[in-house]
């Protein structure tokens, strides 16, 4: 019972750490991209700033300039931001989670041919279609330049 | 005893297990939070629906608003429900244009959802820029 209630314990403590952190990239885990594909998406991004509406700006900013096709609100939760990109029938959406230090895109669900196969780290993905891994940087790319203006 | 264990430890896994491919996403009927950026809503729709074919025919009732379309010899009605400041969106109808009700089986389907698809963007995208601005206004 004992090892049961730490792996409750683990559990809860992991779904209660949705935060933007630092991004190592699993070399052991099989992945359908590079390491560098992976980065391009989920690479934390630094603020520059701990003013947190400037960086919930910078963010919808980023969602709306987007290179191609932009990306849509959602909603919002307490350091979340949630987006979906519908292009030709398909869906990806994100939750872009940020604090004052950091801002961090996490999968958070897609069509049928988005879904990811490898979720590592309560939002990495590491394995899903190849246009996620085309489609999604760009978003990451707009934000980064949308901070970087603050 | 070792039986509750088992079923606890399983129970516990699959429910983070289930978590790995992502949340559920369907193509048009996935709820858009509204939150305190939406005062008028009708407005929002409006503005919405003008960037294609569709038009708002009535709302609100009940908190309902309902829209349609005629496009390629098909006539589709759409339900848009907004309860607590999170709109969702429905399909009412889709029929051969000239079709005797009931004769709503249209074989492929998919030209309706791609345009229930483009409306609810087309919503989501004056969503966002709503949240830019109020955004941009409290900095």
């Amino acid at each position: 019972m004992k090892r049961l209630g730490i792996i409750v314990l683990l559990a809860c403590t992991g779904l209660a750490m949705a935060a933007p952190a630092p991004l190592v990239v699993d070399k052991k885990v099989k992945k359908s991209v590079r390491a560098k594909h992976i980065e391009a998406v989920h690479l934390e991004i630094p603020t520059g700033t701990s003013d947190l509406t400037k960086i919930r700006y910078a963010i919808v900013q980023g969602m709306m300039l987007t290179k191609g096709r932009v990306w849509t609100y959602e909603g919002e939760g307490d350091g979340s931001i949630r987006a979906r990109f519908d292009y030709r029938g398909h869906t990806i959406a994100v939750q872009i989670e940020y604090n004052e230090e950091l801002v961090q895109i996490k999968f958070h669900g897609g069509s049928e041919a988005y879904q990811c196969k490898v979720l590592i780290d309560d939002g990495i993905c590491y394995r899903n279609h190849d246009n996620y891994y085309k489609y999604t940087p760009n978003l990451r790319a707009s934000i980064v330049q949308q901070l970087q203006a603050l | 005893m070792t039986t509750v264990k088992t079923s606890l430890l399983v129970s516990v896994f699959l429910l983070f297990a289930g978590g790995n491919a992502g949340a559920e996403i369907t193509p048009y009927s996935d709820p858009l939070e509204l939150g305190d950026y939406v005062q008028d809503v009708n407005g929002l729709l409006e503005r919405a629906f003008n960037y294609d074919r569709w038009q708002l025919k009535s709302g609100p009732e009940e908190n309902t608003y309902i829209g349609s379309l005629s496009h390629r010899e098909i006539d589709v009605t759409v339900r848009i429900s907004v309860q607590d400041q999170v709109l969702t969106l429905s399909l009412e109808s889709a029929f051969q244009t000239g079709c005797a009700s009931p004769c709503n089986d249209l074989g492929d389907k998919r030209p309706v959802d791609g345009w229930l698809i483009n409306l609810r963007r087309a919503i989501a995208l004056e969503l966002t820029t709503l949240v830019r601005d109020e955004l941009l206004s409290q900095m």
